[in-house]
């Protein structure tokens, strides 16, 4: 239940109609779902939900299903060497480690990307990677809020 | 006792298949085309989501049309009085021109060009991967849209519709960097390929003769060559033109004529065969 209101909350972000022009500034916000989870839920979280997670985010960008999987799983697998210990620091170190956390994930969405004959460029997710990295004090507390809110409401029913 | 298998190897493994699983997801669907039913689903379980999604952009377009002001609509609807005249004095000519060709084309013994059919739709959702420039249109199956039809704008062509769905349809559009298009060069019938590279504002003409008769201002047709998009349909401006010493083929950038950063309504040609 839980896990369902923060995707939900991820996919309605995803989904939002930016500008077109500043579309490599906005953060992912599939990878901030990912390193919540992967930090703050290692506990109820699984490289399953991950995959799972990733089949709407493809669906909403275009990319082909899989994409997500293969970025979201190999984010995964990193958060649970190290995640558990970054939940106890505060919020500026977390997005220390982070960033190049995110950097690995975006370097092999770049190489993914080229290999489904794509023209990307790195500058454009070297700069999204440090948007989201940025996004992640704000998404940390407003996915803790929804995720309290949707335990409780559970727990209540 | 020790465990047969270390936590770190166990994890190892699930990455392994994880990564063997979506490996081959990507295959089945870029290649195969066998997720579509999958995407289909997901695509329908996502509308509630993406209507939330576009609910304030569509709110501010509300408010931005409910507080115009009296003299702001009436130079509008004088606007669009002017242009209805001009549109009504093109179409007389249009049709003098029609009648005019049908009569050379029976003199010589041609068949007729069929009216392209189309289909009015809107542009519900934009993909916001800055690398994919693809958007979601109103109509899908039940209205007869089929993959590979291809989509218009008032100024030319947009894309070509890529996954279909009951009520919806994916587009996409010709500045995506996986789209080519088989063009000809309007004044001098100079034919190519124009293939877009990931700018909204650009199209790139490959593998054309430095020699080859073409100017900065130049409008880019598509050639009906390979049956995908019927002939004659306006895609750019040709807008740079620039010989490479010691290459063989010039370097041909032009513009599209539809503002694919702005589309709002599209219509869908439901012929996809060249005539």
């Amino acid at each position: 239940m839980s896990f369902v209101a923060t995707l939900i909350l991820t996919l309605i972000l995803t989904a939002v109609p930016w500008p077109l022009a500043g579309l490599g500034v906005v953060p992912h916000w599939g990878f901030l779902l990912i390193a919540w989870w992967g930090i703050a839920r290692h506990y109820q979280f699984s490289m399953i939900l991950a995959f799972l997670a990733s089949i709407p985010v493809d669906v909403i960008y275009g990319t082909p299903l899989g994409f997500h999987a293969l970025l979201f799983s190999v984010m995964t697998h990193l958060l649970t060497l190290f995640g558990t210990r970054v939940w106890q620091v505060n919020w500026l170190r977390q997005m220390v480690v982070i960033f190049p956390v995110l950097l690995v994930m975006m370097s092999l969405s770049y190489w993914a990307r080229v290999l489904l004959g794509q023209d990307a460029h790195y500058g454009v997710l070297f700069l999204q990677s440090v948007t989201t990295a940025v996004a992640w004090p704000v998404m940390r507390s407003l996915y803790d809020w929804v995720y309290d809110h949707s335990h409780h409401q559970a727990e209540g029913t | 006792m020790r465990p047969l298998f270390s936590q770190s190897s166990v994890a190892a493994v699930r990455l392994i298949i994880a990564l063997v699983t979506a490996f081959a997801m990507m295959v089945l669907d870029v290649r195969v085309g066998a997720l579509n039913d999958v995407r289909l689903v997901v695509k329908t379980l996502l509308v509630p989501i993406e209507a939330i999604a576009s609910a304030p952009v569509g709110m501010f377009d509300w408010a931005q049309e409910v507080t115009r002001s009296r003299s702001s609509l009436e130079l509008d609807r004088e606007q669009l009085q002017l242009e209805n005249e001009r549109l009504r004095i093109e179409q007389l000519e249009l049709q003098s021109l029609q009648a005019e060709n049908a009569e050379l084309r029976r003199l010589l013994d041609v068949s007729q060009r069929q009216p392209a059919r189309l289909l009015q739709g809107q542009v519900q959702s934009i993909s916001t991967d800055p690398f994919i420039h693809q958007v979601t249109i109103s109509r899908g199956s039940n209205a007869g849209v089929e993959e590979g039809f291809p989509v218009l704008s008032a100024e030319g062509l947009v894309g070509q519709v890529i996954a279909v769905y009951p009520h919806a349809a994916d587009v996409l559009l010709i500045s995506d960097g996986r789209h080519q298009i088989p063009i000809q060069v309007q004044r001098s019938r100079i034919r190519g390929i124009a293939r877009g590279i990931g700018r909204w504002d650009q199209l790139e003409m490959v593998n054309l003769p430095e020699t080859a008769d073409i100017q900065v201002g130049d409008i880019l047709e598509t050639s009906g060559l390979g049956g995908r998009y019927p002939q004659g349909i306006p895609v750019a401006r040709v807008t740079g033109v620039t010989q490479l010493s010691g290459q063989p083929f010039a370097r041909v950038i032009a513009e599209p004529l539809s503002a694919l950063n702005r589309l709002n309504l599209v219509m869908i040609s439901l012929d996809s065969e060249a005539p």
